[in-house]
C-alpha cells in the first residue's frame, strides 16, 4: 500500500515538473510577442526585448486602435465567426448523426464519397467560379458556405456519436422516441464536450481565416481582422521571397510599419480567443455527462 | 462489394461528363469576352465623354492601417474632374496578391485597368489592348518614354512588337551598392583609395576582425545572392545564374562558368576565417537590422539611398549620431579596371494594362491620363504634389519638402504625403531619381554614392531582362530552371561553407549535363540573339 | 432424388434473397427521417466539392490563362512526365514521405501523451492554466514562431548552442545541416501542435464512464493498469480514426513552414514536393503543373487511406467507411 502511494506520488511530482517545463516552452513565444508590442520600436529592432518590454510604451496599441479599419474588421470577424460556427455545427451534426446510425441505409457509400472529397478537389479557380455563379461573390456567404463542413471534423463527430453506448439509445426508443428526439434528448447532451470541441475548431478556423476573405470580398469594410494582420506581418517576408527570384531585385518601398505595430496587431487578434477557452473548459470535466444522463 | 463498384463507376462517369459540359460552358463565356468594340466608337470626340473606369489596385501594408477617405484620394479626385471620368477602384491586399490576380483574370469580371508586375500581366497578354496605334503620333510623352529608347521599348514590348503593358519607369540609377562604416574607416586608419582588389579587401577584413572580434566584416541580408553577387560580381564579371558575358556577348550560366571556381575559392577562404557572416543562409532582414544597429557589421550592401536614410534615422533613435554608412565602389578585378554592378535600367516596377473589354474611347481616355502623368506638369504633381502646399522651390532651384507633408502622420507608420496622393497616379509615372528627391538629398552620403556609381560608369545594364520567350520556350525554360536552380543553390552553399571539398568542383560542373544546362543555354542564346537583332534594327 | 435436392436448394436460395431484400427495405424505411436530415449535407458536397472538381482536368491540359479551362489544349500526361522526369523526383518523394513519417511516429503520439498527462492532474487552476498555455503556440503566426526557433538554433547567439557549449560540447549550425532538418522540423511541429492536438483527445476522455475506473480500483488496479485497460481502449476509436486520416495525409507536407526553415544546403532532406512546386511557381506560376502534382499527391494519399482503412476494418471495430 505504502509503496504504491509512493510511486504514485513520485509520478505526480514528475508529471507536474514535465508540464511546468512544457508551460515555459509554450509560453515563451507568446510572452515575447506581448513584450515586444509594449516596447519601443528602436528596442525591438536592436534586439533588446526578450520577455520583458524595453522602453515601455503603448504607442503601438494606440496606433492600431486609432484606425477605424481595425475596429471594423474586428466587428466583421466576430460576425463571421459566430455565423460561420453556427452553420458549421448545424451541418456537421446533420451529417455526423445519420452516419453514426448503424441502420442508415447507404452509410458506407456516403462515407466513401465524402472521404473522396478530402483528397480530390478542383482547386482554387474552379471553386471560385462556382461561388461566383451562385452569386455569392462579395457576400458573407462566400466566406461561410464553401468550407461549411470540414470532413475531418464531421468524421470525428461521427466517431464521438458512435461511442455513446447503444443501451441508452435503445432505452429511449422503447420509450417511443423518434429519431429526432433521440438526437435531441440523448445524443446531443451526451456529446456536448465533443460538440464544444468541434465548435471550437470551427470558430478558431473562422477567426484565423483570411484567404477566403482575400479572394471573395471586394470592399475593405468587409475585411476580417486576420487579413489586415497578415498584410502587416508579411510585408517583409513577401519582399524577401520575391527578391530571391533570379534576376529581379524588388526595391522595397519604405517599409516602415514599425515592428511593434506588427506585434500589437497579433496580440489584438489572439486575446479574444484565449478568453473564450475557459468557458469551454468546464465541459471537459470527465464523465460528467454520462453520469448525469444515466441518473 | 460489386454494387459499390457499380455505383462508383457510374459516379465517376457522371463527374467526367459534368467536367466536359462545364468546360464547354466556360468556353462560350470566354468567347463573349473578346467581343468587338467597334460599335462603341464615339463619333463626337470633341466633347469629353464621361467614362466610368474600373481599376485593380493593390493596397500596401501601411494602407491597412490607413483610413482611405470616403471620397477617394486627392489626386484621384483631381483627375476625375480634369478628365471627366469616375474611378471605381478594386483594392486588393498586396500579400498573396498573385492568387487574387489569377482569380480576377479567370472570372468574367475583369476591370478596365489591371495592374501588376510585367510578368503577371504578360501571362494574360491576350486579354489586353495593343497600344502602339493608340500612342504613336498621339500621346507625345508616352511615345517619348516608351518608344524612343530601344532598350526601354524592348523591355516593355510583347513578342509581337506591340506594347500592351505600360510600366512605371524610373530614372533611378543608383541601386545596390556596397556600404561601409565610415566612422571606423577613419578610426582605424584605412585608406580607401588603396583598397581596390579582393586581396586588399581581404586584408581589410582581417584588420576588422582583429580590432573588433564581435564585428562581422561582411554581412548581407540577401543570403547567397548577397554573398556571391554583391561581393564578387564586380571583380569576377559573373553572376550566380544566367547573365550576359560582355566579352563574347553570349548568355552564360555563372555557376558552371570557370570563373566561378575562383569566386567560390575566395569566399570559402573568407568563410573559414570568419570574415563573412557564418550564418548567412539563415540571416534575414530582422537579424541583419539588429546586427547593424548594434555595431555588428562593417561592410554590407543595400539600396544606398533608402538604407543610408534608414540607418541614420534608427541610429539617431538609439541615441547614436556619429556612425554612418558610406558607399564604396564594387570590388575591382585589378588595380586599374573598375569593378561594376548590374541593376535594372530603367527599373521596371510594375504597371498597368488595359482590358480588351474596355471600349476604344476609354482606352484613349486612360492613355490621356497616363500621358499627363509623364508630362512635366503631371510629373511634378504625382511625384511631389502641389507647389507651396507640399513642396516649394528653393533658391537653388531644387525642390524641397514642406516639412509637415514629409513627416509621418504619427511617426509610426509610413510617411504620407497626406492628401496629395492618388491610386491611379502612383501606378504609372516617371519616378524621379531617388537620389535627388528632397528626402534623400539631405544626406551627403547618398549624393556621394550616386556620383561615384553613376558618373563613374560602374552601373551596367542587365541585358538578360530584354529576353523574351515564346510560350513553348518559356515552358521548357521553367521546367529546366526548376531543377538547375535547385542544383546550383544547393551546391554553391556547400562549397562556400566548406561542407564539400573543392576537389569535387569539377564533378559538380560536370553534373550540369544531366540537368540539360546546354539545352537551357541554347534556348537562352537563341532568344537573346533575337532580342538583340530586334533592338539593333529597331525603327519606331 | 438429386433433382429434389436441387429444388430444395433453389428454394432456400430464393428465400434467403427475399429475406435480404426485405431487410434492406426495412433499413431503408427506418432511415427515411435520417435522409431528410442528411439532405443539406449532400447538397453541400455536391455543390461545393464535386462541382468544382472539373478543375482537375487542367492537370491534363496546358493551361492558358486567358483561354480558360475549355480552350486550353490537351496534353495528356505531359505535366506528369515533366514532374516524374525531374532528376529530383525520387528525392522529393522520399523527403516528403520521411518527414511525414517522422511526424507520424513522433508527432502523432505526442498530443495523446499530453492528454493523458493532463488527465492525471487533479482538477484545479494548474490544470486549467496548463491546458490554456499548451495551445498558445497554435495562435502565434508561423512566421514568428519559426523566426524564434531559428534564433534559438543560431550558432552564434542561440540558446541551444549556448547550453551545448556550457555542457562542454561544440557549437553547431544545426539549420544548415541536412542531417538535422527532419528532427528539427518534427520538433517544431510538436511545439506548435501538441497543445491544440490534445484537445480532441481530452474531449474523447470525457466519454469514458467513471464507473469503469471505480470498478478497476476495486479490483486493485493501479494507475498504469487503469490507463492500459480503460483509458486507452476508451479513446481507441478516436485514435484510430485520427491515425487513418493522418496516414491519408502522408504526402501533404505544407510548404510554408519548410520555406521559412530550410536553406539550400539542406535541400537533400528538406526539399519536399510542395516546396519544389512552390519554387517553380515563383518565376512563372504554372497552374497545370501544380494541379498535376496535386493530383498525384491526392491519388497516392487516397491509396494510402484506402489501405489504412482496410487494415482498420479487418483488425478493429472502427474504420472510416
Amino acid at each position: 500500500m505504502i509503496k504504491k502511494s509512493m510511486s504514485r506520488r513520485v509520478f505526480e511530482v514528475f508529471n507536474i515538473i514535465i508540464l511546468m517545463c512544457l508551460n515555459i516552452v509554450m509560453l515563451y513565444p507568446f510572452l515575447y510577442v506581448f513584450a515586444a508590442s509594449l516596447s519601443s520600436n528602436a528596442s525591438v529592432l536592436a534586439g533588446r526585448v526578450s520577455i520583458i518590454p524595453d522602453g515601455f510604451n503603448l504607442e503601438a496599441y494606440k496606433a492600431v486602435f486609432k484606425y477605424k479599419q481595425v475596429w471594423i474588421s474586428y466587428r466583421n470577424t466576430i460576425y463571421y465567426t459566430v455565423l460561420g460556427t453556427f452553420i458549421n455545427l448545424f451541418l456537421t451534426v446533420c451529417g455526423a448523426y445519420p452516419l453514426s446510425r448503424k441502420y442508415f441505409y447507404g452509410k458506407s457509400v456516403f462515407t466513401f464519397f465524402i472521404a473522396v472529397t478530402m483528397f480530390f478537389s478542383g482547386g482554387l479557380i474552379p471553386t471560385f467560379l462556382v461561388v461566383r455563379k451562385l452569386g455569392l461573390y462579395n457576400t458573407v456567404w462566400a466566406l461561410v458556405l464553401p468550407g461549411a463542413i470540414s470532413t475531418t471534423n464531421m468524421i470525428i463527430m461521427r466517431t464521438f456519436f458512435q461511442g455513446i453506448p447503444d443501451a441508452l439509445e435503445e432505452a429511449a426508443i422503447i420509450d417511443g422516441a423518434t429519431d429526432f428526439q433521440v438526437l435531441y434528448k440523448i445524443i446531443l447532451p451526451l456529446s456536448l464536450p465533443s460538440i464544444m470541441t468541434i465548435g471550437l475548431f470551427y470558430a478558431v478556423g473562422h477567426w484565423n481565416s483570411w484567404f477566403g476573405a482575400m479572394i471573395y470580398l471586394r470592399e475593405m469594410k468587409k475585411y476580417p481582422l486576420q487579413l489586415i494582420l497578415r498584410q502587416i506581418v508579411l510585408q517583409n517576408q513577401v519582399n524577401e521571397l520575391l527578391s530571391q527570384q533570379a534576376g529581379t531585385t524588388v526595391e522595397e518601398t519604405q517599409s516602415l510599419i514599425s515592428e511593434t505595430i506588427k506585434f500589437a496587431v497579433i496580440m489584438v487578434a489572439v486575446i479574444p480567443i484565449l478568453c473564450v477557452y475557459p468557458f469551454i473548459q468546464k465541459y471537459f470535466v470527465k464523465g460528467v455527462m454520462i453520469g448525469s444522463i444515466k441518473g | 462489394m460489386k454494387k459499390i463498384t457499380k455505383i462508383v463507376a457510374v459516379f465517376l462517369c457522371l463527374i467526367m461528363a459534368f467536367s466536359v459540359v462545364a468546360c464547354s460552358k466556360t468556353k462560350n463565356s470566354n468567347d463573349s469576352k473578346t467581343g468587338n468594340n467597334s460599335n462603341n466608337d464615339t463619333a463626337s470626340q470633341s466633347e469629353r465623354k464621361f467614362y466610368k473606369i474600373s481599376m485593380y489596385s493593390t493596397l500596401h501594408a501601411s494602407s491597412s492601417l490607413e483610413d482611405i477617405p470616403k471620397e477617394g484620394f486627392y489626386l484621384d479626385r483631381l483627375y476625375e474632374e480634369k478628365f471627366n471620368v469616375k474611378f471605381d477602384f478594386r483594392y486588393v491586399p498586396s500579400a498573396n496578391s498573385e492568387e487574387v490576380f489569377n482569380i480576377t483574370m479567370a472570372s468574367n469580371d475583369i476591370p478596365d485597368i489591371m495592374t501588376g508586375n510585367w510578368n503577371n500581366l504578360h501571362k494574360y497578354a491576350d486579354a489586353f489592348w495593343d497600344l502602339n496605334d493608340f500612342i504613336i503620333g498621339k500621346y507625345k510623352n508616352l511615345e517619348k518614354y516608351f518608344f524612343d529608347d530601344p532598350y526601354v521599348y524592348a523591355l516593355s514590348a510583347e513578342p509581337n512588337g506591340q506594347i500592351k503593358i505600360l510600366n512605371m519607369l524610373s530614372e533611378q540609377f543608383l541601386g545596390d551598392t556596397l556600404l561601409v562604416r565610415g566612422d571606423l574607416i577613419e578610426k582605424w586608419g584605412i585608406d580607401l583609395s588603396k583598397v581596390k582588389t579582393k586581396e586588399d579587401w581581404y586584408e581589410v577584413f582581417k584588420l576588422v576582425k582583429e580590432k573588433n572580434p564581435n564585428m562581422v566584416p561582411y554581412m548581407t541580408r540577401k543570403k547567397t545572392e548577397g554573398v556571391i553577387q554583391r561581393l564578387c560580381e564586380g571583380w569576377s564579371g559573373i553572376k550566380q545564374y544566367v547573365f550576359v558575358d560582355e566579352k563574347d556577348n553570349t548568355v552564360k550560366y555563372g555557376a558552371a562558368d570557370p570563373r566561378m571556381k575562383e569566386v567560390v575559392t575566395w569566399l570559402r577562404k573568407l568563410y573559414q576565417e570568419g570574415l563573412i557572416d557564418q550564418e548567412y543562409p539563415t540571416t534575414d532582414t530582422t537579424k541583419w537590422q539588429e546586427k547593424l544597429l548594434n555595431d555588428g557589421i562593417f561592410l554590407t550592401h543595400d539600396n544606398a539611398p533608402s538604407r543610408i536614410t534608414w540607418a541614420a534615422t534608427e541610429w539617431a533613435n538609439l541615441g547614436v549620431t556619429d556612425k554612418y554608412l558610406i558607399a564604396v565602389p564594387p570590388i575591382q578585378p585589378d588595380a586599374n579596371t573598375p569593378g561594376y554592378t548590374t541593376i535594372h535600367y530603367p527599373k521596371l516596377r510594375g504597371g498597368l494594362a488595359i482590358y480588351v473589354g474596355a471600349e476604344k474611347g476609354k482606352v484613349d481616355r486612360i492613355l490621356e491620363m497616363c500621358d499627363y502623368n509623364f508630362s512635366e506638369e503631371g510629373n511634378i504633381l504625382v511625384n511631389y504634389g502641389i507647389e507651396n502646399v507640399s513642396f516649394y522651390y528653393g533658391e537653388d532651384g531644387l525642390i524641397y519638402d514642406v516639412p509637415e507633408y514629409r513627416q509621418a502622420v504619427d511617426n509610426k507608420t509610413m510617411p504620407q504625403k497626406d492628401q496629395i496622393k492618388g491610386t491611379f497616379a502612383s501606378t504609372i509615372r516617371l519616378e524621379p531619381n531617388g537620389v535627388y528627391t528632397p528626402q534623400y538629398r539631405r544626406y551627403q552620403a547618398v549624393l556621394d554614392a550616386a556620383k561615384m556609381y553613376e558618373d563613374g560608369g560602374l552601373i551596367k545594364r542587365n541585358w538578360v531582362e530584354v529576353i523574351r520567350f515564346s510560350n513553348d520556350e518559356q515552358k521548357e525554360i521553367n521546367e529546366l530552371n526548376a531543377n538547375i536552380k535547385t542544383y546550383t543553390d544547393e551546391n554553391l552553399d556547400k562549397f562556400i561553407m566548406g561542407v564539400k571539398s573543392m576537389d569535387e568542383w569539377d564533378a559538380f560542373v560536370e553534373g550540369y549535363k544531366q540537368f540539360k544546362l546546354d539545352r537551357y543555354l541554347e534556348i537562352y542564346n537563341a532568344a537573346y540573339k533575337r532580342a538583340m537583332d530586334a533592338i539593333g534594327s529597331y525603327v519606331k | 432424388m438429386p433433382r429434389k435436392k436441387e429444388k430444395k436448394n433453389e428454394n432456400i436460395d430464393k428465400q434467403l434473397a427475399n429475406l435480404r431484400r426485405q431487410e434492406r427495405w426495412r433499413r431503408f424505411k427506418k432511415s427515411k427521417y435520417l435522409y431528410l436530415m442528411f439532405l443539406p449535407v449532400i447538397l453541400y458536397y455536391l455543390i461545393f466539392c464535386y462541382a468544382p472538381m472539373f478543375g482537375i482536368v487542367i492537370a491534363f491540359k496546358d493551361y492558358n490563362a486567358f483561354k480558360g479551362f475549355a480552350a486550353s489544349p490537351w496534353v495528356g500526361f505531359k505535366q506528369f512526365q515533366s514532374f516524374f522526369s525531374s532528376p529530383y523526383f525520387w528525392r522529393l518523394l522520399r523527403n516528403t514521405f520521411l518527414i511525414s513519417f517522422y511526424g507520424l511516429i513522433f508527432g502523432f503520439p505526442a498530443p495523446i501523451i499530453l492528454a493523458l498527462l493532463l488527465n492525471e492532474l487533479k482538477d484545479g487552476w494548474f490544470k486549467k492554466i496548463t491546458q490554456t498555455i499548451s495551445y498558445l503556440p497554435h495562435f502565434v503566426s508561423a512566421v514568428i514562431i519559426v523566426g524564434m526557433f531559428v534564433n534559438f538554433l543560431s550558432p552564434s547567439t542561440g540558446l541551444i548552442n549556448n547550453i551545448i557549449e556550457m555542457l562542454g560540447g561544440e557549437r553547431k549550425y544545426f539549420l544548415n545541416d541536412p542531417k538535422y532538418f527532419r528532427s528539427l522540423y518534427t520538433i517544431l511541429g510538436i511545439w506548435t501542435g501538441v497543445g491544440w492536438g490534445s484537445i480532441i483527445y481530452l474531449a474523447a476522455l470525457t466519454n469514458i464512464d467513471p464507473e469503469l475506473y471505480e470498478a478497476c480500483i476495486i479490483d486493485g488496479g493501479g494507475r498504469l493498469r487503469q490507463t492500459w485497460h480503460i483509458t486507452l481502449p476508451g479513446i481507441a476509436n478516436t485514435i484510430i480514426i485520427m491515425l487513418i486520416m493522418r496516414i491519408g495525409n502522408l504526402l501533404s507536407v505544407g510548404y510554408e513552414r519548410i520555406i521559412l526553415m530550410y536553406t539550400p544546403a539542406t535541400y537533400e532532406t528538406a526539399d519536399v514536393i510542395s516546396t519544389y512546386v512552390y519554387r517553380r511557381g515563383l518565376v512563372d506560376a504554372d497552374y497545370s503543373f501544380s494541379t498535376a502534382v496535386g493530383l498525384f499527391n491526392s491519388v497516392v494519399g487516397f491509396i494510402f487511406i484506402y489501405a489504412a482503412n482496410a487494415v482498420a476494418r479487418r483488425y478493429s471495430e472502427t474504420s472510416l467507411w
